[in-house]
């Protein structure tokens, strides 16, 4: 498992560019000035000294000339997710190149996305899980000029362990079902972070697949009422009892603690209809298409 | 001028308090009553993390398995104060190249090898992109109920985005022609529409390593407000309460994000299936128009500020 470094600011400018040049010549001329346009647009920026104020604005909304930004994958659009996938492909499918293992063409890319019966790998922008004889990963790693790359015994939040008789295990990692309560990127009283006693309860849903779960709940607990005067268990049930239904299966217990995984994890279709819609409105592709239409108009 | 809104007034507010905000630290609630800025806290997350590593020690193996049942060695991220950014915080990378430079010069090891592509992997890139693309399918779109928090003008009704989308959706023909043409100040004028983002930020914690004797955070690289990169002071204020472990603490990290409200969430496509990964072109337009919309709709609400405000700035 390998885990590229500053994934977003070290992608290089030639490949957003010949990324761009794709989505025009595949998807129309107007799709391709789009995409330009989301990736280089003008950005306000907020004051970032402690105790400090103002904001600053670099390019001009009104002047085309000044979307030159070359962040080089902004946040905010949705290209962010999948342009970071295409990086972190991009740099396994070089090196295999410069390996001599395809030959880079439209037909040995296409097959080695498909995965080969001798080595494959999976990717999620930073996140690469290369499956394949011993040593391979370290090879291509090595083969990388563009980025550097470090070996990390996580994929996807999920652990890779090893039994005794060679048996490879993904399991549910630990350390994040500590981490990601006691410090998730947004306090409880953030708009956008979910109800946080359902989230602690849904989580003994969503981590079933870490074998010493109950042993770990309990040494939570136990620290947490050492310091607080009760446990976890029962401070959320208190808060959890006014709220919402806690999911119990899997993958809804997963998007009920985060609900983001629906950006980058999971799709509508898998979830609970309820618990999308308590979270989301959903758009499907038909309510817009004469935008669409309207769009591939243009190339003309 | 296309009225899509009634909220004029709040939204003047906000846009005006934004501008005028002084930045200062998030208090930052874990459960109910408990701050991360606090000494409980630390006391707690001490006790925690030793429980933590005396359970279920680390047993990573040197080819990055673990033993059954494992457990990677990051639980420290609990020594970082959720809501504490370091200083400066750091603006995103307007100029990637910069960062590029400023990684040679701060932090050598992280640098790559080379900045940009060579005409071999040119080709590889172009064609890797056509596959990709060639692969995509249309998919729904979940757009958040909640939009991002801190932003001014926003909305956070519903009804209020099924409002703009709908009222976009019967412009569009409209818009997306001056788009080709280039003509901002007509779609400005007309729609309000102006192409910009807006910066947010989360934290994000990072793990704390103990070097020679006590804990030391990882080094972070940020530009400064005058343009300078710099190594981001990490180090505790004054805000944060001390405890007996208060030296083993450190602030979090801040990751600047571009926020994009109306449909600041999308699907992207299944990790599972890389190569099925869903292009949702049509998302984009709507991104791209919603993510101006912060800027549109807080402008369209407070044209009297207009002066005051961004075209100050530009001018």
């Amino acid at each position: 498992m390998w885990d590229v470094e500053n994934h977003d600011v070290v992608i290089p400018l030639k490949l957003r560019a010949a990324f761009v040049e794709a989505v025009g010549t595949e998807w129309g001329y107007a799709f391709g000035l789009l995409t330009d346009m989301a990736l280089t647009m003008p950005q306000l920026i907020k004051n970032d000294w402690r105790y400090g104020k103002g904001v600053k604005l670099e390019g001009n909304p009104l002047d085309i000339s000044t979307f030159k930004a070359a962040y080089v994958n902004p946040s905010g659009v949705p290209w962010t997710s999948i342009f970071a996938k295409y990086a972190g492909v991009f740099y396994f499918v070089d090196a295999a190149t410069r390996l001599g293992l395809i030959d880079g063409s439209e037909d040995s890319i296409d097959s080695l996305l498909r995965g080969t019966d001798r080595w494959s790998f999976c990717c999620a922008g930073d996140n690469i899980l290369v499956m394949g004889e011993d040593g391979l990963g370290e090879r291509l790693a090595d083969a990388m000029p563009y980025c550097k790359v470090g070996g990390t015994e996580s994929f996807l939040g999920m652990v890779a362990v090893k039994t005794a008789t060679g048996t490879v295990h993904f399991q549910t990692n630990p350390v994040s079902y500590i981490v990601n309560f006691f410090a998730p990127g947004r306090s409880i009283t953030d708009a956008q972070r979910g109800d946080w006693a359902v989230g602690w309860q849904a989580r003994q849903a969503a981590y079933t697949s870490f074998p010493e779960l109950a042993r770990l709940k309990e040494l939570t607990n136990s620290v947490f009422r050492q310091h607080f005067g009760e446990t976890l268990d029962s401070l959320s049930a208190r808060y959890a009892g006014r709220q919402d239904q806690v999911y119990t299966d899997y993958i809804d217990a997963r998007v009920q603690m985060d609900p983001d995984r629906l950006q980058w994890q999971y799709t509508p279709e898998e979830v609970d209809p309820a618990l999308v819609q308590q979270y989301f409105l959903t758009i499907k592709p038909g309510m817009y298409n004469s935008m669409y239409e309207g769009l591939i108009k243009t190339k003309e | 001028m296309v009225d899509l809104t009634k909220e004029s007034d709040s939204n003047s507010k906000s846009l005006n308090t934004y501008i005028t905000m002084p930045e200062r630290p998030t208090p930052y609630e874990i459960v109910p009553g408990l701050y991360a800025n606090t000494a409980a806290y630390q006391l707690f997350a001490v006790d925690l993390v030793d429980g933590f590593a005396e359970e279920f020690p680390t047993t990573i193996r040197s080819d990055n398995f673990c033993d059954w049942p494992g457990v990677p060695g990051q639980v420290t991220s609990l020594y970082n104060i959720m809501g504490v950014g370091h200083d400066p915080a750091g603006v995103p990378p307007y100029n990637a190249t910069e960062v590029k430079l400023a990684f040679k010069r701060l932090k050598p090891e992280a640098a790559p090898e080379l900045d940009d592509l060579d005409a071999a992997s040119m080709v590889v890139a172009r064609n890797l992109a056509k596959v990709m693309l060639r692969r995509a399918t249309p998919g729904s779109i979940p757009i958040k109920r909640q939009t991002s928090a801190g932003l001014p003008a926003l909305s956070k009704e519903l009804e209020y985005k099924y409002r703009v989308i709908d009222t976009w959706h019967s412009r569009w023909s409209d818009i997306i022609v001056n788009v080709k043409n280039h003509n901002l100040e007509y779609l400005e004028e007309e729609y309000g529409i102006l192409f910009c983002y807006f910066t947010g930020r989360r934290y994000q914690p990072d793990a704390v390593q103990f070097k020679d004797g006590k804990y030391v955070p990882k080094v972070r690289i940020v530009q400064d407000w005058t343009g300078q990169w710099v190594v981001a002071n990490r180090e505790l204020p004054d805000m944060v309460e001390r405890s007996k472990y208060f030296d083993r603490f450190t602030c979090c990290r801040v990751r600047k994000i571009n926020a994009s409200p109306l449909a600041s969430t999308y699907l992207c496509g299944s990790q599972r299936s890389l190569v099925s990964t869903i292009l949702m072109l049509h998302i984009l337009i709507l991104s791209l128009f919603e993510g101006l919309m912060i800027y549109s709709v807080g402008h369209r609400a407070s044209r009297r500020y207009r002066c005051g405000t961004w075209r100050t700035m530009m001018s």
